[in-house]
């Protein structure tokens, strides 16, 4: 414990440094304004950032990083209040009386209610986070490559398995994004795959080029089949809540806050899920559930509170043991190995400085957004007034410009478009697209550690089942796929005898 | 139609992962191609969920989009940024629904030389100078 506080203090002595503060500032306010954009979410926003942070020391670029994360959680909800147009996925729950709220004249309760219960989420879960991370970074320090292999399996197939409703389809997204990291040189053998003659291709998909052309480019294409007017935003008369707003919801953010992160430290669950999560919560515990859905107070606090708490719990697979748990998580992890930080177990002893600034800093992001966020709303509010029809062309000329930048090369760009159809294909056939980019972010390391564990025991498949945790793993690994075969069954099995009632 | 368009993905897909090289590298895309084969075969065989929507592939707007960011793409090295950006700025926003060509024309050229100034100047990102090299 004690030794935690002091990491701890550490860590602000790295985060409090005058110029980290400031990228922690940057980087809220870019977040938000990220958030706030249709059509830029946080993982092509991300990715976007990448290329303007090389240069940047770690332990700072990690911190402006988080901060965007962060900043983006709070834009999300931003829009959802006042457009009921949620900027992601993860603030789609807080629509349901959020925007019921800003239509009866309560918008200003409603975003300051998200504001504070996002501050109490995360502030309280990333002081679970340092509790939880430290013990499985100690224990995952003992695993070989077959461990490490089987992690990422496990990874994958629950990451497939939650976020679609198809779950072939969320796989075939997966197995997409690991083919798409195939491509380039091989790293063991020096030969040249899938590139099919292009030299432009030997580096393979850059992961700028690739977050922003599945998710950017295709969101703002499929965007502009359906381009309407300006949505119609909600009057703002008064920019702080009651008392009694607060007293209501307080039971809310305590539960949204454990619920989030437990449900985010699992792979892959994140925070969408958590947010739906905890507005069934609420709407079940309360004893009045009709006001539920007609602009209830607890039904902004508990999802907001367990989007940022998940948000959090999502950190820890990254930080501990390597393995990112959403999509999000996935491009800060590819940010990481560019700038030459290996995230796993061996992070928290070679790198303490980024770790613990990271963590530190996420205190200080929560901070500065709070203070930041509640005056500024009027700004992003003009940012969401502007029509789409002059949005999207600058959102994707920023697009263009960030992937320029990454490569300096014109051959990425046509990647990009490539990527941007293919994932406009995708977008248009409900597959969804966190499974590819997750698959393209682990994809070099999965086969890495599974030609590791074959070669030391000379080409012995066996590997993966012979040592005990591998195969434990690799047994959950198993269990999460068939889990959603299993619920399908049952649901059908329900259905019909339903059915069959009915009839009689 | 949608499994058609799947059968074949995947089809391509195996045949890549078959050629593949000598036995090291190729072992792993193998392995890929053969689960993507799988699903394939799976989906075949149990399309149920959500029938894809009947949208048909794409819209002509996004088709019309699409091109423009590609002939975008191909002039921004040799024509330079400035000057692409604006032309496809100022197109896009006119084929999205704008119908005041001073209009898009003003929003292009503003979002055009801020981007530039944030880009090239605050960040020192380089970005493509083309024809007006000479004069930056």
């Amino acid at each position: 414990m004690n030794d935690i506080l002091q990491f701890l203090a550490f860590g602000f002595s790295v985060a409090l440094q005058p110029h980290n503060v400031l990228y922690a500032a940057i980087g809220a306010f870019v977040g938000t304004l990220i958030g706030v954009l249709p059509g830029i979410g946080p993982v092509s926003g991300i990715a976007l950032l990448i290329p303007l942070i090389v240069s940047l020391p770690p332990a700072s670029a990690m911190i402006l990083l988080t901060a965007v994360y962060y900043g983006t959680m709070y834009g999300g909800s931003t829009t959802s209040i006042l457009l009921n147009v949620p900027g992601e996925a993860s603030s789609v729950a807080t629509t349901f009386d959020g925007y019921q709220m800003a239509q009866q004249g309560r918008a200003g309760p409603a975003l300051a209610i998200a504001a504070v219960g996002s501050f109490i989420a995360g502030t309280v879960s990333v002081a679970a986070l340092m509790l939880f991370s430290l013990p499985l970074a100690g224990w995952a320090v003992a695993f070989g490559p077959a461990e490490n292999f089987s992690l990422m399996v496990l990874g994958l197939s629950s990451v497939s398995m939650l976020t679609g409703e198809h779950f072939v389809k969320a796989m075939i997204s997966t197995v997409a994004g690991l083919m798409l990291a195939t491509i380039g040189v091989d790293i063991v053998s020096g030969m040249n795959r899938y590139t099919f003659g292009m030299p432009q291709l030997y580096d393979g998909i850059d992961l700028v080029t690739g977050a922003v052309g599945l998710f950017a480019v295709s969101e703002v294409l499929l965007a502009s089949n359906g381009i309407t007017g300006a949505g119609r935003v909600a009057k703002i008369q008064r920019l702080w809540m009651s008392a009694r707003d607060f007293l209501d919801s307080g039971w809310a953010i305590v539960r949204g806050t454990v619920l989030g992160f437990y449900v985010g430290i699992l792979p892959a669950a994140g925070a969408t899920i958590a947010s739906f999560l905890s507005y069934n919560l609420e709407r079940r515990l309360a004893k009045d559930p009709s006001r539920f859905g007609k602009g209830d107070i607890r039904g902004v606090a508990g999802p907001e509170s367990a989007n940022n708490a998940a948000a959090v719990g999502n950190m820890i697979p990254m930080l501990s043991l390597g393995i990112p748990g959403s999509s999000t998580t996935a491009v800060m992890m590819g940010a990481l190995l560019i700038l030459n930080v290996i995230p796993g177990p061996t992070l928290w002893t070679k790198h303490p400085d980024v770790v613990w600034g990271l963590i530190a800093s996420m205190y200080v992001s929560n901070a500065i957004l709070l203070v930041l966020n509640l005056p500024l709303v009027g700004l992003f509010v003009q940012i969401l007034k502007t029509p789409e029809r002059i949005l999207y062309p600058i959102v994707i000329a920023v697009c263009v410009i960030g992937v320029y930048a990454a490569s300096r090369s014109q051959a990425e760009l046509y990647v990009m478009l490539a990527l941007g159809a293919f994932g406009y294909y995708m977008r248009r056939h409900d597959y969804p697209l966190g499974p590819a980019i997750l698959g393209l972010v682990l994809g070099d390391r999965l086969e890495q550690t599974m030609r590791q564990a074959l070669i030391i025991k000379d080409g012995n498949w066996a590997v993966f089942v012979t040592r005990p945790l591998s195969a434990a793993i690799l047994a959950l690994a198993g269990l999460s796929l068939l889990g959603p075969l299993f619920l399908n069954w049952t649901r059908a099995r329900t259905l019909r005898r339903y059915a069959a009632a009915e009839t009689d | 139609m949608a499994t058609a368009v799947f059968y074949i993905r995947e089809a391509t897909s195996y045949r890549n992962a078959a050629v593949g090289d000598v036995v090291g590298p190729a072992s792993y895309p193998i392995l890929l191609g053969a689960c993507l084969l799988a699903l394939g075969a799976a989906l075949l065989l149990k399309p149920g969920g959500a029938p894809a929507p009947d949208q048909g592939l794409a819209g002509p707007q996004a088709i019309r989009f699409g091109a423009a960011l590609g002939a975008y793409v191909a002039v921004i090295e040799p024509v330079g940024f400035l000057i692409s950006t604006f032309v496809f700025l100022a197109t896009t926003i006119l084929m999205l629904g704008e119908r005041s060509f001073v209009r898009a024309g003003a929003v292009a050229a503003a979002a055009t030389i801020s981007l530039w100034a944030l880009f090239e100047r605050l960040l020192s990102v380089l970005l493509p100078k083309g024809l007006l090299g000479p004069w930056l």
